[in-house]
């Protein structure tokens, strides 16, 4: 399989914008509707075994759908107001390409202000993301978030990561 | 120099500080009642550390905090799980700095002093040329004055002296036998990850939040909104709203603990554990769990379990029991606590039903869960509220004026989202503090 690697990158960044803007319709629409479609930030490792072991978020399509709606609802009051967000990816490398799939690494670090808090958030980590090429455009299949701090005391996680 | 307080005669008029229906807010930020807590409640009472499935086989160890301080839990090679102060016992070094793992001993990088997994100090480079002026059995591990646990719940206590911890679990024992009781073995397992998280609120807010019932509304309401909007018909069915959050009680369980009791509720709407799970775990894992219930408690008793569900409890002064999870608290400073929330795994239950309680605990808790990231932004402006100071008492009367009784297990309870919970949290605090309870 060909791939184009500017388009790649152009989605990636794509998809960033949209979750630092909470465009929440907007971002959900590149998420591959398929059972197997996957939000993941692991807890505590990056190796994560779902099946004995806690994720900080284990979404499916459903439950995914769910979260925001959530933040929409106006009674979610961590994002209310919603949390200012910028995030810069680096280091993009295609991994692998197999089985219809392209598999996407990047580094990311993203600022988060809230309003009732004078100092910014940091959060960094590695993306992997499994992209389904439709058309000259891509469906997300997999994004896997690896936090540097997921083994941590952390504050709430609640914008798009 | 840090002054025993222990020692000293209390310049806090806790008396003045917190009457029956209301406290003062001085005593979430001050600093010199933060530092008299540390001595009163955390370096003398039961504190919560752990559960010994987390240290299962010989050598497992695990980091942890009592207070301030730095402890690892271990289990040795002779079996027999201790505590450990972590630190070595030459010059004073952090002894391990990984968070869990397994290991025949702890090796002190700066002068190279070992201990064996039993505590006992091993090697000693060039200890010969220390002469005479080392007494090797001075140098073992500190472990804690007292350590007990309650099936498998591990309690640690730097006091030598003080209650057992039987007599200060007292009726809060009932809430950690039905927290195991949805096990079909009885027991649990707690070593399949945690959520660690920091909040900028005072740890006394953590646990007046944990045994409060009327909060859920208001505080929840986004996960109201999603059940009303998209939860299937037969959640709907139910209703919601005061009606059926006036059916919880407030139990005060007595030395601080209080449960927010689900009981009355569940057996009201005719709730089963099992039929919570309904559409999230196949139909074939929920007919195994049962018969694993029932053959192991017996029929009658397996279907009260499921009716009655899992506990939720308050054990003062940093457990808390809540459906799948157990979780504790370590105070960092006035203004900062870590709290950390582990899945409890059901020993001997089918594989899906446990992956499933991961699931529950991954959309409710955590610092993305749908109900914990609104708690923990609660606690945060509950505390910064308090830099208001014109007027600082903190109102706790919800429930004074109405019924009070006392159930068949000697339990005080009350009715209608009361704060009775809270007002023993605050009564048994000043007991504490002031010395009336040891």
């Amino acid at each position: 399989m060909a791939v184009n690697y500017r388009e790649v990158e152009q989605f990636l960044f794509r998809e960033a914008r949209l979750a630092d803007e909470n465009a929440y319709d907007d971002w959900y629409a590149l998420w591959d509707d398929h059972p197997e479609t996957l939000y993941w930030v692991p807890c505590n490792h990056d190796d994560v075994d779902p099946e004995r072991e806690l994720s900080i978020i284990y979404d499916n399509m459903s439950r995914l759908n769910l979260r925001l709606k959530r933040v929409q609802s106006g009674m979610a009051w961590t994002q209310e107001p919603k949390s200012r967000v910028r995030r810069i990816l680096g280091n993009i490398e295609i991994v692998e390409t197999a089985g219809g799939m392209i598999e996407v690494g990047a580094n990311f670090q993203a600022t988060e202000i809230r309003v009732n808090v004078n100092t910014p958030f940091f959060w960094h980590g590695r993306y992997v993301y499994h992209l389904r090429p439709q058309g000259s455009d891509y469906k997300i299949r997999l994004k896997k978030v690896l936090l540097l701090n997921n083994d941590q005391e952390m504050t709430q996680l609640t914008f798009l990561v | 120099m840090v002054a025993n307080l222990s020692q000293e005669k209390s310049t806090i008029d806790y008396d003045a500080l917190i009457k029956e229906d209301r406290i003062h807010s001085s005593l979430y930020y001050d600093e010199a009642i933060f530092r008299e807590e540390l001595e009163q409640i955390w370096y003398k009472q039961w504190v919560f550390i752990g559960h010994d499935s987390e240290v299962p086989n010989r050598g497992d160890f695990r980091l942890g905090m009592i207070g301030r301080q730095p402890i690892i839990i271990c289990r040795g090679d002779d079996d027999k799980i201790r505590v450990f102060m972590n630190r070595c016992r030459h010059r004073g070094m952090t002894l391990c700095q990984l968070k869990k793992g397994n290991s025949g001993g702890f090796v002190c990088p700066y002068h190279g002093w070992t201990y064996k997994n039993t505590g006992e100090v091993n090697k000693i480079p060039l200890e010969e040329t220390y002469g005479n002026v080392l007494d090797r059995s001075s140098v073992n591990l500190v472990e804690v004055s007292r350590l007990d646990s309650y099936r498998g719940f591990l309690f640690a206590s730097l006091s030598a002296e003080g209650r057992p911890l039987m007599d200060n679990l007292g009726l809060a024992r009932d809430n950690i036998d039905r927290f195991c009781a949805m096990s079909p073995t009885g027991e649990i397992t707690l070593n399949h990850g945690v959520y660690r998280m920091t909040i900028r609120a005072n740890w006394k807010m953590w646990i007046e939040n944990s045994a409060d019932g009327y909060h859920v509304m208001s505080t929840h309401g986004s996960n109201m909104y999603l059940d009303a909007m998209f939860g299937d018909k037969k959640d709907k069915a139910k209703g919601g709203g005061a009606g059926l959050f006036d059916a919880l009680t407030a139990r005060d369980l007595g030395n601080g603990h209080a449960e927010l009791d689900m009981r009355p509720m569940r057996r009201k709407m005719g709730m089963k554990a099992t039929g919570e799970w309904d559409g999230k775990v196949d139909e074939k894992a929920i007919m195994d769990y049962r018969k694993s219930m029932a053959d192991f408690y017996g029929k009658e008793r397996s279907e009260q379990i499921l009716v009655d569900g899992p506990a939720h409890a308050i054990i003062f002064p940093n457990l808390f029991i809540i459906l799948q999870e157990l979780r504790w608290s370590v105070p960092v400073s006035p203004d900062e606590t870590y709290i950390y929330y582990a899945p409890a795994l059901l020993k001997g239950a089918p594989d899906a039903i446990n992956t499933m309680r991961l699931r529950e605990d991954e959309g409710a808790y955590g610092p993305a869960g749908f109900q914990l990231a609104d708690d923990i932004e609660v606690w945060q402006r509950n505390y910064s509220g308090l830099d208001a100071r014109m007027n600082e008492w903190i109102l706790m009367s919800r429930g004074m004026g109405n019924e009070t009784w006392v159930d068949d297990e000697g339990a005080t309870v009350e009715g209608h989202l009361s704060e009775l919970n809270q007002r023993t949290q605050w009564a048994h605090y000043k007991d504490v503090m002031t010395g009336k309870y040891s």
